[in-house]
């Protein structure tokens, strides 16, 4: 690792709240696996690197500004240009190396209505993304929102999910992580009023070096809210999967109904995969299960296929699916189950699972 | 078909099987009975080719190969199949999944092309008749949220889509209501014939009575001790296995 190349000189614009945002990345510097938050998505490495910007920022004013130890947020909101609405779709832009790209999104479901999004992933990025999506899920809204992560190359793929759920509304997340990329997705989803309810169903896939971490925390603020994080990480040849699970009970959120489970399948004994659970309860009368499972694949599974003349190949790779078919099975169609399970079979047939 | 000699296994180091013989001819139905911890289901499990079990001394030959140098798979696709005393649940894998793999295993192994996805539907709709069962079934995980006796069900149904030649029932007809092990019976009967050999793994003589064997053993301590025709089971029913362990 070279010597630090601060990014001040790659803003192209002379904007006071800009420079403000990146001269204070640029003093807390790029965060490594010694800093919590980034245990396992470890950006030192980028430090030494000269970026500069796909797009230039025009000279709009920055976006929100950031708490001030937030390297995700000084970093994105001093680059990105100003906040567009999520679309559906596949985002195609390729990265090469030292170029980086920054942007962010919002999405607001009105109150009562129902609508399914998919930002999906093909591009192959060698360089730095970063994506900070704010969502409102306005009372008795429903968002179904599926999340693809199947970048190729090299690089880092950082984003943000930040979203608030109102009074009886319902977020949905479907999160598939299938790339090559450094991925993370962060996630902070706040159950602000009565009766609302979340749901994060993962699977995470990565293949060759590439890693997937998920650190999603979960707020529940109001009475009555429930959530339910199902997780599931297959650990294929020198991937690395984390899960981060915080449920976060505040004060006055009583009935509180939360569950969260991860489950871990290692296939590749250069894999790593991590599932940390964790339970925060500033408050009586609440209902909060979490559990996590690790494992290789069932042997008397195995054994009961062989017995019916499978071979070995042929039985892993049957439960593996599977394994892997309970996040599928939960998707909201039978379009999106048939598309997304043939990417996921695609890719265990790849990598010979 | 089978011929066990001096068949002796260990499981953990601690010996389970200590010396069986048994030779069983195609078109007959053999039984084995005895006490719990006889060494039965580790029997089965060996002669299916499950991997815990070490076998020390002695030899088993189906159809004149040495079977315990054939992988499970190799075993099944020769014809051999083991009806699980306790079938898994395997939510995920769907049971019209693992029957079409199981059958297009067998015909590749056998140099056959796979099976016509039409032929291969009327061919286990039948069998699911046959076994009383609801073709709703097919599409659900592999004996997932089953009832023991479903499960029961379900393995004969797998037995008579893959039609084997040696049937080993690990206790097929424990876990089942009268009315059930009736269509199982049923189901065991529609594979005796001349051709195939079926070893009946049990407890009690109430299945006997509806698949009569032709011979009947008793398992003790990991030995046969007794050998008999289909009166043996009766009086077994009778007097236990008491008499036998003594004797022994």
């Amino acid at each position: 690792m070279g010597a630090a190349n601060p990014l001040r000189p790659a803003l192209p614009v002379s904007h006071p709240a800009r420079l403000a945002l990146v001269e204070r990345f640029d003093r807390l510097g790029w965060p490594g696996r010694k800093h919590p938050a980034w245990q396992y998505t470890d950006l030192a490495s980028l430090a030494s690197r000269n970026w500069s910007p796909l797009t230039l920022a025009g000279g709009e004013a920055a976006p929100a500004a950031a708490d001030e130890d937030d390297h995700f947020a000084l970093l994105n909101a001093a680059f990105a240009p100003p906040a567009t609405q999520l679309r559906n779709g596949v985002a195609q832009d390729d990265l090469p190396v030292d170029r980086m790209d920054h942007r962010q999104y919002t999405l607001h479901v009105g109150a009562g209505e129902s609508r399914q999004q998919l930002v999906d992933g093909g591009a192959r990025i060698d360089g730095l993304r970063t994506r900070w999506i704010s969502l409102a899920l306005a009372a008795d809204s429903q968002l179904d929102l599926i999340w693809v992560a199947q970048e190729s190359g090299n690089g880092h793929d950082l984003a943000r999910l930040t979203a608030h759920v109102s009074a009886g509304a319902r977020l949905r997340l479907w999160v598939l992580g299938l790339g090559t990329t450094r991925s993370r997705l962060e996630a902070q989803l706040h159950l602000d009023d009565e009766g609302a309810h979340v749901e994060v169903h993962a699977l995470a896939l990565p293949r060759a070096d590439g890693a997937l971490d998920l650190p999603l925390a979960v707020h529940h603020h109001a009475p009555r809210c429930t959530s339910r994080l199902s997780l599931r990480a297959i650990g294929v040849d020198r991937s690395r999967s984390s899960f981060n699970g915080r449920v976060i009970v505040h004060e006055g959120a009583v009935k509180t109904d939360s569950e969260q489970h991860m489950a871990s399948l290692l296939l590749s004994a250069k894999a790593e995969i991590n599932a940390k659970p964790d339970l925060e309860i500033y408050n009586d009368d609440v209902k909060c299960a979490h559990g996590a499972s690790f494992g290789q694949l069932d042997d008397d599974a195995l054994f009961y296929l062989r017995a019916r003349g499978l071979d070995c190949d042929q039985a892993k790779a049957l439960l593996t699916r599977a394994f892997a078919a309970s996040v599928l099975d939960a998707l909201p169609d039978d379009d999106l189950q048939g598309s997304l399970g043939e990417r996921v079979l695609g890719q265990l047939a790849e990598v010979g699972a | 078909m089978l011929e066990i000699t001096n068949l002796h296994v260990t499981v953990d180091d601690k010996p389970i099987l200590k010396g069986i013989d048994l030779s069983i001819n195609a078109g007959e139905v053999h039984a084995i009975m005895g006490p719990n911890g006889s060494g039965k289901s580790t029997l089965s499990n060996v002669l299916a080719g499950r991997e815990d079990y070490v076998v020390t001394e002695g030899s088993v030959r189906y159809q004149g190969e040495d079977l315990l140098g054939m992988t499970p798979e190799a075993r099944a696709c020769a014809g051999i199949f083991l009806g699980f005393q306790y079938p898994v649940e395997i939510p995920g894998v769907s049971n019209i999944t693992l029957l079409k793999a199981a059958l297009n295993a067998k015909r590749k192994h056998h140099g056959q092309p796979e099976i016509s996805p039409g032929d291969f539907l009327a061919w286990v709709r039948d069998r699911v008749q046959k076994m009383s069962m609801n073709t709703a079934m097919l599409q659900r995980g592999v004996n997932e949220g089953f009832s023991g006796g479903e499960k029961k069900r379900n393995e004969i149904l797998q037995m008579l889509v893959l039609e084997p030649q040696l049937m080993i029932l690990d206790e097929t007809d424990s876990g089942l209501d009268i009315d059930a092990l009736k269509v199982v019976s049923d189901g065991i009967n529609l594979r005796r014939g001349p051709d195939t050999a079926t070893l009946l793994v049990t407890h009690y003589q109430r299945l006997l009575d509806h698949v009569k064997p032709d011979v009947v053993h008793v398992l003790s301590a990991g030995r046969i001790v007794k050998t008999g025709g289909p009166e043996l089971a009766l009086e077994l029913e009778a007097r236990g296995y008491g008499w036998l362990e003594q004797a022994a």
